[in-house]
């Protein structure tokens, strides 16, 4: 298991210059030129643009700006933002703002597994009742809610109503991810609890839970030790995955709630062709994705006895 | 069975510390914004209750007030080009002229105390003594004229270097091209003078001064990296800044009681709290979270109005929208379908069906913020579709499809559709095809000349003279993307360059006559800003530079 997880953290490296090199690219043949741009109405000075244009080898061929911006890298310099933040350095950028992403996720994660995971194992060992019945309408109610409409109510159905619940923003600490983690979780936690329930059920009809209540074992038993395990593949598969989502930052939800986190500069560093800030910032999603993976790989050994790694 | 899972659980165990350990170490580098910031501090009791009640007004308060921000790009005057940042630093710092916030003029509260100048070539700029930057260095001439000359340097990147070339500051061409370190146009006489010559006679120049980008630099700032400056800019303005700059959080200002101009400010502390989206501020007035918005969105306009009652009113700002002719090429080259074009559109009807009457139709392009703004001066910019129609019937007309162009993510889908829609029904151009693109694409089109159509722009005439208004018209300049040329304008332009505002006014005007005779754009629409505030606080301005004159603010509770 060592050396395979080993193996599998060694592969990211060729993994990781790949995709910097596939973002680099897609961005330098965005068409425009993002100098122009930095005055708004009024052009920059021509020796001002010419200036900012050698400093980020704008004017270089993509192969030659690609290896200048790797050799930095690779001495731990991830350049600086050209527009979005001007000036400020990636890594600064990413410590500002990630932190605010990280919470946010995590907190929408907690809510996402505890009312998720609880309605789907209810809501299949109560198949057909009042509480099925339920779980299913408001879960399919919630994924048809687009996030900004649960964020707009919640804003104003609760923020608005209780003092000590913030609308927007963070300057009130903990309590203030409260709101957007709810949101954010609404759309995850609903087709988490379905997925869950499925799976569950699925489960629960298979030969060896017949055999094991057969042996005379308790239903508790049969279910968490037997049923739920084996249901839990898909439903950490897609929490993995639905981490990797939340930790990228969210442009809607961090807009709405006013939170500083990252899917906003990256939203913004993509329109304004911020390309060192996309480039270090994507890549650090796709570091997080690669290593989100890693674990569920682990994980399903974990769950599955059947699944060996060497 | 136990044995079996034992190993897999142990290297996630593992894995889930080690991504614990880079987590805290990447949380570790952000400090926590303060929790514990009590904005309902208990005002201290006034040492002299209310014995003269005259002087009550210009006495600093107690108190302190949250107001909505936009996230300014930069905090550093020399760079910024954008009202979120120059917001901030017009409270940090204070230039040599002060304007009114209604009229424009200049009025007392700059940090001179004379400017001279016989020819409009040289002039001599006399400082008040003892003004005092926040970190307590004494404000002198050498502090203005080592903040130009860095800013002239293009090494140092700054955008605002631009107003130096506007104003033709001698030797600044030299220094831009690297041929020179210093404007030798500039010099310093004594500690309180400085004598700045130009290539031409710019009568503007006193008005220009005042703006952002001609602030002042404490001697500290030369030996630090610009980015840390930047952090906890050191100003001499009414306002210091209290801790630093949490982007997108808040700044929080403090008054600096050291402050050199006539009136300190009247609320000891201000926090500027930084959001993305408007319509969250607004919850947050409502909320009461927050004292002052003065950006309230279009639609929320008039449900502020409803619920802040005399506490919400509209600031007339200069910020000037247009539509471009691309007059190089035909079928443009002709003025009469400029004008047909610009008398079809129905101005007030798309300002109050779109924008929820947040704008002020047109007829000029001297800003109504300038004492030389005319609300008739232009005739083709009155909605009459006959007319309109008629000398439509006379010209060429335009090639269907016609090509309209604006910048996209911006929100001018909805009113560029209304326009095609009133040229369709008003001069029958039926087809109609848009290209939205990013700025970043968006302007380098319009600088090659590939436009083939009407074109959305704006403008903001930053420091009041009629010159910034009308510059970006006159045939050369790099604003000018319609390349529009007519000796006519430009020659009377430059005349009333030549003069001080009060002659040039007239002058200014004529060249505005040419302009709007010829319709290389159509006027649209100038923008009003709703601001809205609670009941904590009191003598709210907006002034027409866009800003909010945080010093006067008064907190009432």
């Amino acid at each position: 298991m060592g050396r395979y997880i080993l193996r599998r953290l060694l592969q990211m490296i060729p993994v990781l210059i790949g995709t910097t090199f596939l973002i680099y690219a897609m961005n330098f043949a965005l068409p425009g030129d993002p100098v122009a741009a930095l005055g708004g109405d009024r052009p920059l000075p021509q020796e001002v643009q010419d200036q900012i244009r050698e400093r980020y080898n704008l004017d270089d061929p993509l192969l030659v700006q690609y290896a200048k911006y790797m050799g930095n890298v690779v001495q731990g310099d991830f350049g600086e933002s050209l527009s979005v933040r001007r000036g400020q350095d990636v890594t600064e950028i990413v410590a500002d703002t990630w932190p605010v992403t990280v919470r946010l996720a995590l907190v929408a994660f907690v809510f996402e597994i505890v009312i998720g995971l609880a309605a789907g194992v209810v809501a299949a060992l109560r198949r057909g009742s009042f509480v099925d019945n339920l779980v299913r309408g408001s879960t399919i109610l919630l994924v048809s809610l687009p996030i900004f409409v649960t964020a707009l109510v919640l804003q104003v159905a609760v923020g608005l109503r209780f003092d000590w619940i913030p609308v927007a923003g963070t300057q009130q600490g903990a309590v203030s991810y409260l709101l957007p983690g709810i949101a954010l979780a609404s759309v995850s936690l609903a087709y988490l609890a379905r997925l869950t329930r499925n799976s569950l059920m699925e489960n629960l009809r298979a030969d060896y839970v017949r055999t094991a209540t057969a042996k005379g074992l308790p239903r508790s038993r049969v279910v968490g030790r037997h049923a739920l395990r084996n249901s839990m593949i898909p439903v950490v598969t897609f929490l993995a995955f639905d981490l990797g989502v939340l930790l990228s930052g969210t442009i809607v939800t961090e807009g709405i709630f006013n939170l500083n986190g990252i899917g906003g500069i990256v939203f913004d560093a993509i329109r304004q062709q911020d390309g060192t800030v996309v480039v270090g910032i994507v890549t650090m999603f796709v570091l997080v994705y690669l290593v989100a993976n890693l674990i569920v790989d682990v994980l399903y050994a974990a769950l599955d006895p059947r699944i060996r790694y060497e | 069975m136990r044995a079996s899972l034992k190993s897999p659980w142990r290297w996630l165990v593992l894995l889930a510390a080690l991504a614990l350990v880079v987590a805290a170490c990447a949380e570790d580098e952000v400090d926590e914004p303060d929790e514990d910031v009590d904005v309902e501090e208990p005002d201290e009791p006034d040492e002299e209750p209310d014995e003269e009640p005259d002087e009550d007004a210009a006495e600093p308060g107690n108190g302190e007030f949250a107001m909505y921000l936009c996230e300014p790009e930069q905090l550093l005057s020399q760079a910024s080009n954008e009202v979120c940042g120059s917001q901030v630093l017009e409270e940090l710092f204070t230039g040599l002229v002060a304007y009114d916030p209604e009229t424009s003029e200049i009025v007392d509260g700059g940090m001179a105390s004379s400017i001279e100048t016989d020819d409009q070539l040289t002039w001599t700029i006399t400082l008040e003594e003892g003004w005092l930057f926040h970190n307590g260095e004494e404000v002198t001439a050498d502090n203005y004229v080592d903040a130009w000359n860095w800013m002239a340097d293009p090494a140092n990147e700054m955008d605002n270097a631009f107003f130096l070339s506007t104003a033709g500051v001698e030797g600044y061409d030299a220094v831009a091209e690297g041929e020179a370190d210093e404007l030798s146009g500039v010099s310093v006489v004594d500690d309180y003078t400085i004598e700045v010559t130009l290539d031409q006679p710019f009568g503007p120049f006193e008005l220009l001064i005042g703006y952002t980008g001609f602030h002042p630099l404490p001697d500290e700032f030369f030996d630090m990296d610009p980015a840390d400056f930047e952090n906890a800019p050191i100003g001499n303005g009414p306002f210091q800044i209290d801790g630093e700059w949490e982007r997108g959080q808040q700044i929080v200002l403090e008054r600096f009681d050291d402050y050199g101009g006539p009136e300190l400010a009247r609320a000891e502390r201000v926090e500027l709290r930084i959001y993305d989206d408007v319509d969250t501020a607004y919850l947050d007035l409502e909320a009461g979270e927050l004292d002052i918005h003065d950006n309230v969105s279009p639609p929320l306009r008039s449900q502020a109005f409803e619920t802040f009652g005399d506490n919400a009113f509209d600031n007339e700002v200069s910020t000037f929208e247009y539509v471009g002719f691309p007059v190089f090429a035909e079928p443009y080259d002709d003025p009469d379908l400029r004008r047909a074009i610009s008398m079809a559109i129905d101005r007030q009807s798309i300002i109050d069906v779109i924008f929820d009457g947040s704008r002020v139709p047109a007829s000029s392009v001297i800003p109504p913020t300038l004492p030389a703004h005319r609300g008739d001066a232009c005739e083709f910019c009155e909605y009459d579709p006959d007319a309109a129609a008629e000398l439509y019937e006379q010209t060429a007309g335009v090639d269907e499809p016609l090509q309209l162009y604006f910048n996209s993510g911006a929100g001018h889908e909805e009113w560029m559709e209304s326009i095609s829609l009133q040229l369709e029904e008003n001069l029958g151009i039926s087809e109609v095809e848009f290209t939205s693109l990013e700025f970043a694409e968006y302007l380098p089109l319009l600088q090659e000349g590939q436009q083939e159509g009407p074109f959305r722009l704006g403008w903001v005439t930053v420091y009041p003279s009629p010159q910034y208004s009308m510059e970006l018209y006159t045939s050369g300049s790099p604003s000018n993307y319609t390349q529009w040329d007519v000796p006519e304008f430009d020659e009377l332009f430059a005349e009333a360059n030549t003069l001080l505002p009060e002659d040039a006014d007239p002058v200014y005007q004529e060249a505005e006559d040419v302009l709007l005779d010829d319709m290389p754009i159509a006027p649209l629409w100038y923008s009003v800003d709703t601001v809205a505030h609670s009941d904590r606080v009191d003598n709210v301005i907006a002034n027409t530079r866009t800003f909010m004159e945080i010093s006067k603010v008064e907190v009432v509770d």
